[in-house]
């Protein structure tokens, strides 16, 4: 795994569970990504959104604390920023306007996330 | 001046067609020009019951003329005219059975005659013999080429004469018989197509047949499958009592009809009475009262199967001849056409009665749509299947109107596929009614196949199943599933997450594999309570004692405590709050309250409401005065602290605190208990 192609990527994270977040977050930074979030709730991640001035790629979990809603993926659609959605559910659980979006299921392998991030940054 | 009298001839045989026996001799009719008929002589001689064919005869030469007219007219009735143009007008005026013309006349001549003949329809097929009497062989020759039937140059015999017109008679007989015989077929054939009339088809079949071969009975058994027997269809001629006693015959028995049922070929016995292989067929012959009999299987087109057999009888010895016989096959094989179809109609009957039986038996609805007129036709069951009383008249808007629309966009794409030919013109799909006088929503499974003519859809038909039952248990079914998945993938992502942070703090293997065991029992523990929390909610005195029993600390109300209000912890708190709790417990044993016999530890919970929203606040009070032997500081940044300072809050929108106090630790999480704690909703 080339670290050297995702690093200084900006990747946002949205993810409401804490213990995943935060192994998502130490595989990431050993990729030398600078991480944006985690955001646990639709709405932080929004925020973080607005706020940053450079967003590569996302990670958002498909339902954040109960919330199934794809608030996150519209923002970064009309951002235009490339997202992947993380999900423990089967892809049957995206509408059909984000079919063609890239989808990691949990539980993540490190070689898996790598390989899609190369993939979707690129 | 010679005289020719028609005299009456016998009554015709029952003739097949008329039209194809025009040429044979006809009811008398006075000829009104007597100057040119001639009486034929000798009455007395002729035998009235014989018909007497009609000859025409024209020659120029008096001589030949009357030589010829005598030695004719003891035979045949002649009329002799003395040029063509007279002897076409006669034949206009009545068809002769036979011409014989001089081939130099006046007016007309032989040729000319001969030509006129031949270009007339009525009398196209007339036979013509060519006189001549002299031997101009290139005349001859010439005739014969323009359809002459044969010719004779004179001097010629009486015999020689009587052999000409007698083979040329015989011949024009034959070949009218034939042509009847093939317009009765023609004629049968055009009915067959046209009639449904079946059983009177065979009855005609069995006459034509009958009449064919001069036979005084026959009749037409149809073959039963399944019981391999001949079951009498059509009869002619036979006495009631001799039928009741035949009305079925197997292949085992010793008739004709069983011979060739068994055989599968035709059976001739020429004589009942001298045929080696009938003799003990014969008392039962003889009762029929017949001595001849032919019985022809009727074979099924494609298939080859014996549908049936086609029997004459006769009541004296008699052979078919060939001509009959190849004549009666071609009747045969109309009997077995109409066998066939026959049966056919029975199987598509009873495959049409079992149809029914088994869309009853389903409770399928049926639908029938023209795509060309778009005309609809639905049974009752379709219709309720769309909210439609029986009588409701359906069109294309009634049935797309209907449709969820979800499921429109998706039910249009299959009609396109549907009515194109490429595609197979078949169609399975499943899609939502809303129906339309009772507003329920159904699923309707439906299958339907289009029939393609030139490439056009013609037809399309298929069936439809209210399927709404099984739709709403796989679709339960599959969210079950989802949920199913999802848990257990979330649970494993922690279950990773939990061994990284495990490994990261651990000094040993040993270390990791105990802390990370005692850890993942925590998750299975709380795993059980959360199967069954959309049931009942995990109360906190629930997760709380269960954490401390795992270690062996039973609530005792001295030692340990547990104390609060019955609260139903936010599905979604719990995990998390477990692993928290087992995080304490562990610290509690290792290092605190329940390391020492002299510790202390009280748990205790209450709820507050405030105009904004209800929270809970739990309390975990350690006193066991450690102050001394001093606390593990790894403790105080080790995998419970980071649950409690930092999961908790991320999670939960929590607000903690942990203080590793002189006299033990204490902690205090309070939560919302607000049906969601996120803002994601």
């Amino acid at each position: 795994m080339s670290n050297l192609d995702l690093a200084g990527r900006h990747i946002l994270l949205a993810e409401d569970d804490y213990l995943v977040a935060e192994s998502l977050s130490a595989l990431l930074q050993c990729l030398g990504v600078t991480i944006l979030g985690p955001a646990a709730t639709t709405d932080r991640a929004l925020e973080l959104l607005a706020q940053a001035d450079r967003v590569d790629f996302a990670m958002v979990d498909i339902n954040l604390r109960g919330a199934v809603g794809f608030a996150v993926a519209d923002a970064l659609c009309a951002r235009g920023v490339r997202f992947a959605f993380t999900t423990g559910y089967g892809a049957s659980a995206i509408p059909e306007r984000y079919r063609h979006a890239a989808v990691l299921q949990k539980p993540f392998d490190e070689a898996d996330i790598a390989k899609a991030l190369l993939t979707l940054t690129i | 001046m010679k005289y020719l009298t028609a005299r009456p001839t016998g009554i015709n045989a029952r003739v097949f067609v008329e039209g194809a026996l025009r040429w044979l001799p006809r009811e008398p009719e006075h000829s009104p020009l007597a100057d040119t008929v001639v009486d034929d002589g000798a009455p007395g001689t002729l035998a009235p019951p014989r018909k007497r064919a009609r000859l025409l005869l024209a020659a120029d030469d008096a001589e030949l003329r009357n030589r010829v007219y005598h030695l004719l007219s003891a035979r045949w009735q002649v009329e002799a005219v003395a040029d063509g143009q007279a002897a076409l007008d006669a034949a206009r005026r009545h068809k002769p059975d036979l011409v014989l013309a001089d081939i130099i006349m006046p007016r007309l001549d032989g040729m000319a005659l001969l030509s006129a003949l031949r270009a007339d329809p009525e009398l196209s097929n007339v036979p013509v013999i060519l006189l001549s009497a002299r031997a101009g062989e290139e005349a001859l020759v010439e005739g014969l080429r323009a359809g002459a039937d044969n010719y004779l140059v004179g001097p010629f015999s009486e015999r020689e004469l009587i052999a000409c017109v007698d083979g040329s008679l015989a011949l024009a007989k034959r070949r009218a018989g034939e042509l009847a015989s093939m317009s009765r077929l023609n004629q049968l054939s055009a009915r067959l197509t046209a009639t449904s009339d079946l059983p009177s088809l065979l009855h005609e079949i069995l006459d034509a047949t009958m009449e064919l071969q001069g036979a005084d009975f026959g009749n037409i058994r149809i073959c039963d499958r399944e019981s391999d027997t001949l079951e009498l269809f059509a009869q002619r001629g036979f006495k009631p009592e001799f039928l009741d006693y035949f009305r079925s015959i197997s292949a085992d028995g010793r008739s004709s009809c069983s011979i060739a049922l068994r055989d599968r070929r035709r059976v001739i016995i020429e004589d009942v009475l001298a045929d080696p292989d009938f003799a003990l067929h014969r008392d039962i012959a003889a009762c029929g009262g017949f001595r001849a009999v032919q019985s022809t299987p009727l074979f099924e087109r494609g298939s080859g199967a014996l549908v049936g057999v086609l029997s004459t009888h006769f009541r004296n010895p008699h052979r078919p001849s060939e001509r009959d016989l190849r004549l009666t096959d071609f009747y045969a094989q109309q009997a077995a056409d109409v066998i066939a179809f026959r049966l056919a109609e029975r199987r598509l009957r009873e495959s049409q009665t079992r149809l029914k039986a088994a869309v009853d038996l389903l409770h399928l609805g049926s639908y029938a749509w023209d795509p060309q007129t778009n005309v609809f036709e639905w049974d009752a069951r379709m219709k309720a299947m769309w909210g439609l009383p029986p009588e409701a008249s359906v069109d294309y808007d009634v049935w797309r109107g209907a449709i969820h629309q979800d499921d429109v966009a998706r039910v249009d794409a299959a009609l396109v596929k549907l009515v194109d030919p490429r595609h197979g013109g078949f169609c399975d799909n499943e899609y939502r009614v809303i129906g339309i006088t009772d507003g329920v929503e159904r699923w309707i499974a439906s299958r339907g196949t289009t029939t393609f003519e030139n490439g056009k859809p013609v037809a399309f038909f298929g069936v439809a199943l209210d399927v709404t039952e099984r739709k709403q248990t796989e679709q339960a079914n599959l969210l079950l599933i989802a949920e199913l998945q999802h848990r257990t993938r979330n649970l494993l992502a922690v279950v990773s997450a939990i061994s990284m942070e495990t490994a990261a703090a651990s000094s040993s293997l040993g270390d990791f594999s105990r802390t990370f065991g005692d850890r993942l029992s925590a998750l299975s523990r709380v795993q059980g309570l959360l199967s069954r929390v959309d049931i009942t909610p995990v109360t906190v005195r629930e997760l709380v004692r269960l954490e401390l029993q795992a270690l062996g600390a039973e609530p005792d109300g001295r030692r340990v405590t547990v104390e609060g209000p019955e609260v139903a912890l936010p599905n979604e708190s719990v995990q998390i709050l477990a692993l928290a709790l087992h995080e304490l417990a562990t610290n509690a044993r290792k290092h605190g309250a329940l390391a020492t016999p002299d510790g202390r530890l009280a748990v205790t919970w209450r709820t507050t409401d405030d105009d904004a929203e209800r929270s809970l606040a739990i309390e975990w009070r350690e006193y066991s005065n450690l102050t001394g032997r001093g606390n593990a500081p790894s403790a105080r940044q080790g995998f419970g602290r980071k649950l409690i300072e930092q999961a908790l809050p991320y999670q939960l929108d929590a607000q903690t605190r942990l203080e590793f106090e002189p006299e033990g630790v204490l902690c205090s999480v309070t939560i919302r208990l607000d049906q969601r704690t996120g803002a994601g909703r």
